[in-house]
């Protein structure tokens, strides 16, 4: 909770970046640091699938976990990225090289689009930041299983396997536990803005990949159409997996569709590795992973010989990714990841088929979870077949429908899980996330093919006139950025709760305590305690405070009057309290 | 057949062109309204969030969840002050009536493992957190360190 904390979370965010940019050089390389800037979300992606997926597997392998297995691992994919990426001659470029590839479109259109996610980004971050932790999975077995790798340096089987959802993979803890070693303790509270940085980094990787191939309207309209939904509102900074398996899917589902047209292999390298991420973040990422890989196949069918072993492999590598879990799953007899009734077992429930696939269509278009976007995703897919598009608009049907089936199949393969929107009894809402977030980047690209050309006599002339230069725009994007934080400013400062809190200063009459010393451990606390009731204040007692110390003191008091002259009493016997606020 | 299947498919041209035309604006519209809409909504649930995390304690915020779970928090502060690094300790929800009673109150253990690691629960542990249960279940070798009037207590098994 303190700016230290804040501080560490950002370093650590910092190094995933850096990680990433080693992923990125080896894959692709940058032409000037403009082009680095666009992709650095991207690059922030591919660096926490990358050392989170080898965190995760280190810690199978047995090394201890730490700062300095975090360190290693991220600076080794700096390290390891970048010596690849020189020798497949993806050279740095000198600092004030020229950009080579520009964003698409009047720059104000984007200044706009940045500034608006600027001050989103920005209200997620202050409701972040203070947040208690009321998210149950994470009280349940996210967090403790973080500590549990913090405290105890590997996957302690105690914790491990008693723990709720033992079969989930550690990807997140190793991600939650990492932040606890950068904020210097276990703030589960500042750990919300790691899940922050996620989502920055989300939005970003859209906006930076797509920002030089679809008109900017487009772009930041549709970004902020779907990271505007309910659901990422309210859970965007919430510490569960959910939102970060769907920002791996969505990214890996951006690498194949732009692979699909533009058969760059960088782009088949960044799906892979995110779809590895995705795949070790949560058990339902293999099902996404592959409902993705599947209308990659579906949408190139025509093309099958030259297209399907890249894509294919793709799919084998996330399947791969998860074989070294699963052994350790089934060393250590902990049972697999599959739904308890099989992957088939649902053949045995059809009873239950239309009521999960009704389920999972009413929260796709019941609008109050995702608006209108799985409605417009579908009137893009049209609109795109209209203009003629083939490839991409299959894929998104594809997608659309495996993806559906699938968050179905889920629901059907848990004979004994609710059908209901209720999310504590049914994980439907937050899993169709997986279905929907994608859409983010599918939406724009579609709406982009189905652009009609004649289109932009009728565009407002103002945006086609609008300056291109860059200045006015970052100007604007800094104005909007600052006048956010300033008007929460004039509202007070922000408050950085301690433990000071624990103790504070009597001030007014109703519930003061006489406390005559705090302690870390319970023998001197008991002996100043058999010192104090011996000198007459028989009512005092050893009580816990919400900092883990204890206090020995005398409560009830209720006026300040009252316990001031106890003060007097306690001095005259040689004793010195405070009088602390109950 | 060659001139009805060229009209045709330009009748087709002209219709797909025509809905693109529509349909592309009005999707964006839609988006962009839509956007426009949910942005200052947004930032007002957010601020409202920041404000209500803002206005907690210290210990109400790090309790959260726990405060539907645990009749009283200040058996868990006890149970954290008191239990020794290296000891185990478990809960005990027992069938006594206890006043403040959550309706999760099952889920005791789970939000005590959560709060109190590292330390380890077992269920042969020492330290006994009880909530409504008996504490002469646990045998004559027992001392209350803390408990409240409505059914919560830190217990210790000795020797």
């Amino acid at each position: 909770m303190t700016i230290a904390a804040i501080a560490g979370l950002f370093a650590l965010n910092l190094l995933l970046l850096l990680a990433g940019a080693g992923v990125l050089s080896a894959a692709r390389g940058w032409s000037s640091w403009v082009e680095f800037g666009r992709l650095a979300g991207l690059a922030y992606l591919a660096g926490a699938a990358t050392v989170g997926v080898l965190l995760a597997l280190e810690l199978m392998a047995g090394v201890p976990f730490g700062l300095a297995s975090i360190l290693l691992t991220a600076l080794g994919t700096l390290a390891t990225g970048s010596v690849v990426g020189r020798a497949l001659g993806h050279r740095l470029p000198p600092m004030r090289g020229a950009a080579t590839a520009h964003a698409h479109g009047p720059f104000l259109v984007h200044a706009v689009g940045m500034a608006l996610a600027a001050v989103y980004l920005e209200a997620q971050f202050r409701a972040g930041r203070l947040a208690g932790l009321f998210e149950w999975d994470a009280m349940a077995f996210w967090i403790p299983k973080a500590k549990a790798l913090y405290y105890f340096g590997g996957l302690d089987l105690e914790f491990f396997k008693s723990l709720p959802g033992p079969s989930y993979p550690p990807l997140v803890p190793s991600f939650e536990a990492a932040a606890f070693e950068f904020m210097g303790s276990t703030d589960s509270i500042t750990l919300h803005l790691f899940f922050w940085f996620t989502l920055a980094g989300f939005v970003a990787t859209i906006a930076g990949v797509l920002a030089t191939r679809v008109r900017p309207l487009l772009l930041w309209a549709t970004l902020l159409f779907v990271v505007l939904t309910p659901v990422i509102i309210d859970h965007a900074v919430s510490a569960l997996a959910d939102l970060l398996l769907d920002y791996f899917i969505g990214a890996g589902t951006l690498m194949v569709v732009l692979w699909l047209r533009e058969r760059r292999r960088w782009q088949i390298v960044l799906a892979a590795i995110m779809f590895s991420g995705a795949v070790m973040t949560k058990r339902e990422g293999l099902l996404l992973t592959a409902c993705v890989v599947a209308a990659a196949l579906i949408a190139t069918w025509s093309r099958r010989r030259c297209d399907w072993p890249p894509l294919l492999l793709v799919g084998a590598l996330a399947a791969v990714v998860t074989i070294p879990w699963r052994v350790w799953l089934a060393a250590n007899g902990i049972a697999g990841q599959g739904p308890q009734i099989g992957y088939f077992g649902f053949l045995h429930h059809l009873d239950r088929a239309w009521p999960s696939l009704k389920l999972t269509l009413k929260v796709l278009f019941d609008g109050d979870y995702w608006l209108v976007v799985p409605p417009l995703f579908l009137a893009a897919i049209v609109l795109a077949f209209l203009a003629d598009s083939r490839t991409l608009p299959l894929f998104g049907v594809s997608f659309f429908v495996l993806a559906t089936l699938g968050c179905s199949w889920m629901t059907m393969s848990f004979p004994d899980m609710p059908i209901t929107t209720n999310a504590s009894m049914n994980p439907i809402v937050r899993l169709s996330g997986g279905l929907v977030v994608p859409m983010a980047g599918l939406l724009p690209l579609l709406l982009e093919r189905a652009w009609p050309t004649d289109i932009r006599g009728r565009i407002p002339a103002v945006l086609l006139r609008a300056p291109r230069h860059q200045r006015v725009g970052w100007a604007l994007v800094a104005v909007v950025a600052l006048a956010y934080p300033l008007t929460a400013i004039a509202g007070g400062a922000p408050r950085f709760p301690s433990t000071a809190e624990c103790a504070q200063p009597a001030t007014h009459d109703g519930n003061i305590q006489l406390v005559f010393a705090t302690f870390d451990r319970g023998a001197p606390a008991l002996a100043l305690l058999n010192r104090v009731r011996k000198t007459g204040f028989v009512q005092a007692q050893v009580i816990g405070d919400a900092c883990g110390r204890l206090e020995v003191a005398v409560p009830g008091y209720t006026t300040l009057a009252g316990a001031e002259s106890a003060v007097g009493e306690a001095r005259r016997v040689g004793l010195n309290p405070t009088l602390q606020q109950g | 057949v060659t001139q009805a299947a060229k009209y045709e498919r330009q009748s087709s041209t002209l219709w797909q062109r025509a809905a693109t035309r529509i349909g592309v604006p009005v999707v964006l519209l839609i988006a962009v309204v839509t956007a426009l809409v949910q942005l200052p909504r947004a930032l007002r649930s957010l601020g409202d969030r920041a404000t209500r995390s803002s206005s907690f304690n210290y210990d109400d915020r790090l309790f959260a969840v726990g405060n539907g779970i645990i009749p009283n928090k200040q058996l868990l502060y006890e149970a954290k002050a008191w239990i020794p690094q290296g000891s185990t300790y478990r809960v005990q929800v027992g069938s006594r009536p206890v006043s403040g009673a959550q309706p999760l109150m099952a889920y005791a253990g789970l939000f005590a493992t959560y709060y109190l690691m590292p330390l380890r629960p077992a269920p042969d542990g020492r330290w006994v957190l009880c909530i409504g249960c008996d504490p002469s279940s646990l045998g004559s070798h027992v001392t209350t360190l803390w408990s409240d009037k409505q059914g919560s207590a830190l217990l210790r098994i000795n020797g």
